[in-house]
């Protein structure tokens, strides 16, 4: 088979139309040229890559906060918020770090193509940008990487643990290089959505960024151009590049401003959704005092429900009764069930509750199988086959003890 | 009660069974040749084996054993339950346990198969003495817990998976396999006889990968090929690994006597070629051994059939007063604690009878049986003797009886009993040069690790092939980026997803249930192949899945989406098809007197045109539709052959309805080349013109069912002499007047001279004696 009759047949398999020779011409023409980028060349053993350095004064705003805020506070209340049992939490060893790839998908043929790092120094927030200009300078670039991030005790990332950091560890593993990252990895992804859950349609960095700072970018490249932003620099096309420069730069920053955001909301927040998203926070921590103040300030605020207001309402008032039935406080935890159940809130729940309350704790059978029968009735509605049959062993045992105090009693 | 022995006169002296006997071997006993353990070997692993009772290797054991530790690759050949396991079971643990760090790799075509290796494997670590770190073998396959994913990625020293998840889950994630690939020593290849076709060229392609990414590692595994008996095994096994293989073949294993019955069914209508049903007559023969208590497997042709042959054994059961119980079905679909119960009662005697649809769906711990029943031909000697292989214990006598159904096939075993055990090995053809499976896998390979200038996949002719495919993918496809010679994967993709190894051409139909027009979200029903859509879900066609019926209300064929809708009708639909063939190059030429054979390239187009709706049961014709649908054009390889005018003229193939008489060559044909080339049926097409465009003369192609070929049909030309003597055997042997399902087909196809003039065309092209 000759040359051309293999590549139309390759061709059809691909779907493409054969042509491309201007693409062939162009790209056996370029240079990569470095005139487009901010920063420069950085040669080491391993060959060369490309750097770009920016330093951020502490004082500059992101949004409605300083850049340098993290570091003026104690960040137990971080810790907290980051399920972290670590009391010398200090942001001056954190490296915050974000890649760019050229797909969301794993696997080899996927390449870390921009790492951004930022770090404390000073008087400054310093943001590294290692960038490979080819894929022939991965190893030249990885390297000095791997030696910056061995520097650093915590590392911050948004959704890191699950995208990020999976693929560094497959380009040095590829490459054959060392890897000392953080021993601590602080995901502000998973740590964000536990404090803002339920506040903005997701929980995505920069819908924090726009609700949570106040900063808005303006001509933001989408993340998911970027893979395309740099298949065109390759080749020859560079026009997009420094965008992606722009935006891993901000979501670099933002990742440093964020953890004071959460300070700010473990401490305080006249969002009820904040207040009852912390207050489960504290009580997962057994920190009860705090959450109890919390939950309670939230039912304030979202007392009398609405329809807007419903399912947080619920949620608190479910997050308040299991307190205070630890607490052993029976009339609390009730009165709080029976709220829901006056205001035909929380489904099966509160009925169940309390069907387990008054078959254990009063032994009045009678109102405990009533109770039961509506959680019942929900459950049915709600579809949920376990709490069906969990019910119904439930109601047949009530009966039966029925039966057995009618018997003893008659 | 009687022994096998009993038996054995028992059927020598019964006419209605003896009768229909038409071979009888007896395969003598063997004493068996053993050999030490090898020095090398480490003594807790030889104290390992001691436990599980071996105290001594057999001959090909050790053979094979100190092959490997000469770090040669090799195929071993040998029959079932031969200790084929242990072949490399030995080396491998050997090595993990003196090295503390080499790793191996298993692979096996099916789960099924690797479930029970494994099992083997667990037993022979547990006798191994506590270590500071136990040996870790894990399987990989699509029910593999994630946690347990991680954990065999960084502890498993024996990893066990299949060619799937090697190919798309494995070799696309190998950084995260990083610790099996620096160290890897072993690839065990087992049952290789299987990746024959479209399968074995992907899995050719595969094994490159996997090289690939070894190179890169700095590893360099020896590669151990298990095959059953076949005709190239080492042809086969180089083709896989890329590189030559030793072949180890000579049997040490003792075995006891066999008896091998051929029990062809009697003739029940001689005109029309009618013999006795094949189930039937397991029945009877089923009645002696079971009653007799006789331990019998039998095999059947489909999960259908096992349920029917079960159903009639226990029947008898109970007509004799005896246990139903001690007969059971094992099939696939079955519950894994009913086959476990099933196993163990076999093998502690309590179940007399087991019907089974093939030994690969078998686990290995059902221990040996007295007796195999096959009903019919399982399609390769490879295959039969697998079978037969469950019945025969190391000492003691054993029966092993195929039993013919009336096809072309089995008719020919039954009259050439030396075809079966005499020459018995097929060839395996695989062609991992394929353009279109090729380029899939260099694409896949290129996502791996980036191919550098001067590097090739496959044979080393191929490098410029491979330079024009990464041009390719860099320029037109715009899927690599090359810098500094080296071609690197610039793409927001994952290869391997795209590409199905089980099939050349990837483009598939979705068939969408819209019984229920509420339910929203389309289910999917199944999936087809595009070739095979225009006869399968064109509209009004009756899609059979699962024992009900859909029609397709709606073809989108842009989008490849079929819209089915349950329906309750008492028909089936039947597409025909018209085949053109062009013949674009001619590769090979050889004339004779009669016929001229040749080897090329052609052009297929396959239209379907019309259908018919046929009712169950009765077969009636009760309506028709055309069917509107784009042609299906493929290029690929072919046989072909043309009559030459005088042969034509002195058949009279052109008077009549004589030329029907082609399809009846194609038919027999169709059904011979199997015999000689290891090939699925599907993989073949046969097809005649009465008179060829291109040539003038009738001709009749044998070509290559997949785009661009995988040697099938050049292997056909290679052996034509073989196929043309065998088919006219078939034809000419077979006691129907007019044609029928077990030489030509019937008369209703191929003409009331049909038979006879194919006779005499296939006696022209035959070698004579």
């Amino acid at each position: 088979m000759n040359r051309d009759a293999l590549r139309e047949r390759l061709a059809k398999i691909e779907g493409l139309k054969t042509g491309a020779d201007l693409l062939r011409e162009r790209t056996e023409q370029k240079n990569y040229t470095t005139d487009a980028l901010p920063g420069a060349e950085v040669a080491n053993d391993s060959g060369t890559y490309h750097l770009a350095e920016t330093r951020i004064a502490l004082d500059v705003r992101h949004g409605d906060f300083q850049v340098g805020a993290l570091l003026e506070i104690v960040p137990d209340k971080i810790a907290l918020a980051a399920r972290l049992e670590l009391s010398d939490l200090n942001f001056r060893s954190a490296v915050f770090l974000d890649t760019e790839t050229t797909s969301l998908e794993s696997g080899a043929g996927v390449h870390v193509f921009m790492i951004g790092v930022g770090f404390f120094e000073k008087d400054a927030f310093v943001v590294r940008q290692y960038f490979m200009r080819n894929p022939a300078e991965e190893v030249a670039m990885l390297s000095d990487l791997g030696e910056l991030l061995a520097r650093f005790e915590i590392a911050v990332s948004f959704f890191g643990k699950n995208f990020d950091l999976p693929r560094i560890v497959d380009r040095f593993n590829i490459n054959r290089l060392p890897l000392n990252f953080p021993p601590v990895h602080i995901d502000l992804c998973h740590t964000g959505r536990r404090i803002w859950k339920g506040l903005f349609g997701n929980c995505q960095l920069q819908t924090l960024e726009r609700g949570i700072l106040k900063f808005v970018r303006s001509d933001d490249l989408p993340g998911a151009d970027c893979p395309q932003a740099y298949f065109n620099y390759l080749r020859g096309f560079p026009s997009r590049i420094n965008d992606v420069f722009e935006h891993n730069l901000y979501d670099v920053i933002s990742m440093a401003v964020l953890p004071w955001a959460i300070d700010q909301a473990m401490t305080d927040s006249d969002r009820a959704l904040v207040l009852a998203n912390v207050a489960r926070v504290y009580a997962e921590a057994d920190r009860t005092e705090a959450a109890v103040g919390r939950y309670e300030m939230a039912l304030e605020m979202l007392w009398p429900p609405t329809p807007r207001t419903q399912a947080a309402v619920v949620m608190v008032t479910k997050g308040l009764a299991a307190i205070c039935w630890r607490q052993e406080d029976w009339e609390r935890a009730t009165r709080l069930w029976q709220e829901l159940v006056d205001h035909n809130l929380g489904g099966a729940y509160p009925h169940e509750r309390l069907a387990i309350y008054y078959e254990h704790t009063e032994h009045d059978y009678e109102m405990a199988i009533e109770r039961a029968r509506d959680a019942y009735g929900f459950a049915v509605r709600e579809g949920s086959e376990s709490a069906q049959v969990a019910l119904r062993v439930r109601i047949q045992r009530l009966e039966a003890k029925c039966a057995a105090a009618e018997a003893a009693g008659g | 009660m009687a022994s096998v022995e009993g038996i054995i006169e028992k059927i020598r002296s019964t006419p209605e069974i003896h009768d229909n006997i038409v071979s009888w071997r007896t395969l003598k006993r063997s004493e068996g040749a053993y050999a030490d353990f090898p020095e090398s070997i480490d003594p807790r692993l030889i104290e390992a084996f001691r436990m599980r009772g071996i105290e001594r290797l057999y001959s090909h054991q050790r053979s094979a054993v100190d092959t490997v530790l000469a770090g040669k690759d090799l195929v071993i050949v040998t029959p079932t339950a031969s200790g084929k396991t242990l072949c490399y079971n030995l080396p491998v643990l050997n090595a993990i346990l003196t090295t503390d760090k080499a790793k191996a790799l298993y692979l096996f075509p099916t789960k099924a198969l690797s479930q029970d290796q494994v099992a083997e494997l667990h037993a022979v670590i547990d006798g191994l003495p506590e270590r500071e770190r136990p040996v870790y073998s894990y399987t990989y396959d699509g029910d593999t817990p994630p946690t347990i994913r991680k954990k065999m990625r960084e502890t498993g020293d024996i990893v066990v998976t299949n060619p799937y998840m090697l190919h798309a889950g494995i070799l696309p994630n190998h950084p995260k396999w990083v610790n099996l690939f620096l160290e890897l020593k072993y690839v065990v290849i087992d049952e290789i006889h299987h990746y024959r076709g479209v399968f074995g060229s992907h899995m050719g392609n595969i094994i490159r990968r996997l090289s690939r990414i070894c190179r890169h590692y700095g590893s360099d595994p020896v590669f151990i090929c298990c095959s059953a008996t076949i005709a190239n095994p080492c042809d086969l096994a180089g083709k896989l690994i890329g590189r030559d293989a030793e072949l180890i073949h000579a049997d040490g294993s003792p075995r006891g006597e066999k008896h091998f019955l051929f029990y062809n069914p009697p003739l029940v209508n001689r005109e029309m070629g009618l013999r006795a049903d094949t189930v039937g007559e397991i029945r009877a023969l089923g009645e002696l051994l079971i009653l007799n208590g006789i331990q019998t497997i039998f095999f059947a042709r489909s999960r259908n059939e096992v349920e029917i042959i079960t159903k009639y054994l226990k029947d008898m059961m109970i007509r004799h007063n005896r246990d139903p119980e001690q007969i059971q079905g094992y099939r696939g679909g079955y519950l894994p604690n009913l086959r476990r119960e099933i196993e163990a009662g076999l093998r502690e005697g309590e179940i007399l009878g087991v019907v089974a649809t093939n030994a690969l769906e078998l686990g290995v711990d059902i221990g040996s049986l007295d007796s195999c029943v096959m009903t019919g031909y399982p399609g390769s000697v490879a295959s039969a003797w697998q079978q037969a292989g469950r019945a025969g214990r190391r000492a003691g006598t054993s029966i092993a009886l195929l039993a013919a159904r009336n096809t072309a096939i089995d008719q020919y075993i039954m009259n050439h009993p030396e075809y079966f055990f005499d020459r018995s090995e097929q060839n395996v053809i695989i062609n991992p040069d394929n353009d279109v499976i090729q380029y899939n896998h260099v694409k896949c390979s290129a996502f791996e690790v980036p191919f550098a200038e001067g590097d090739h996949f496959g044979s080393p002719p191929d490098a410029e092939k491979l330079s024009e495919i990464l041009q390719f993918l860099e320029y037109d496809a715009r899927i690599l980026h090359k810098v500094k010679d080296r071609w690197f994967w610039m793409a927001d993709s994952y290869p391997a997803e795209g590409v199905s190894i089980n099939a050349a051409d990837m483009d598939e139909f979705i068939i969408h249930d819209v019984s229920f027009p509420e339910v929203t979200r389309q289910s999917t029903l199944a999936q087809i192949d595009r070739p095979s859509a225009m006869t399968m879900i064109h509209p009004e066609a009756i899609y059979q899945h699962q024992g009900d019926q859909y029609l397709i209300e709606e073809l989108d064929y842009e989008n490849r989406i079929a819209y089915a809708g349950k329906v309750n009708v008492d028909y089936y639909t039947d597409a025909e098809t018209e085949t053109d063939l062009q013949v674009k190059h001619i590769d090979q030429e050889a004339g004779q007197t009669r016929c001229t054979l040749y080897h090329g390239e052609v052009a297929v187009t396959t239209q379907a045109t019309m259908f018919k709706k046929i009712k169950f049961y009765t077969h009636e014709n009760v309506g028709a539709g055309d069917i509107h649908l784009p042609p299906e054009k493929m290029d690929t390889t072919s046989f072909w052959f043309t009559l030459s005018g005088e042969l034509a003229n002195a058949v009279r193939l052109y008077e009549g309805s004589n030329s029907g008489a082609l399809v009846g060559l194609c038919y027999a044909l169709r059904s011979t080349v199997p015999l000689f080339v290891r090939c699925d049926i599907g993989d073949i097409r046969v097809t005649s013109e009465s008179r060829s465009p291109h040539f003038g003369l009738a001709t009749v192609y044998v070509y290559d069912n997949v785009p661009s070929g995988v040697g099938l049909s050049e292997k056909v030309m290679e052996i034509h002499g073989q196929i043309f003597e065998a088919a006219l055997e078939i034809v000419e042997r077979c006691e129907c007047n007019y044609g029928c399902p077990a030489c030509v087909s019937p008369s209703s196809r191929v003409g009331p001279q049909g038979k006879q003039i194919a006779t005499r065309i296939l006696s022209a092209l035959a070698p004579p004696e």
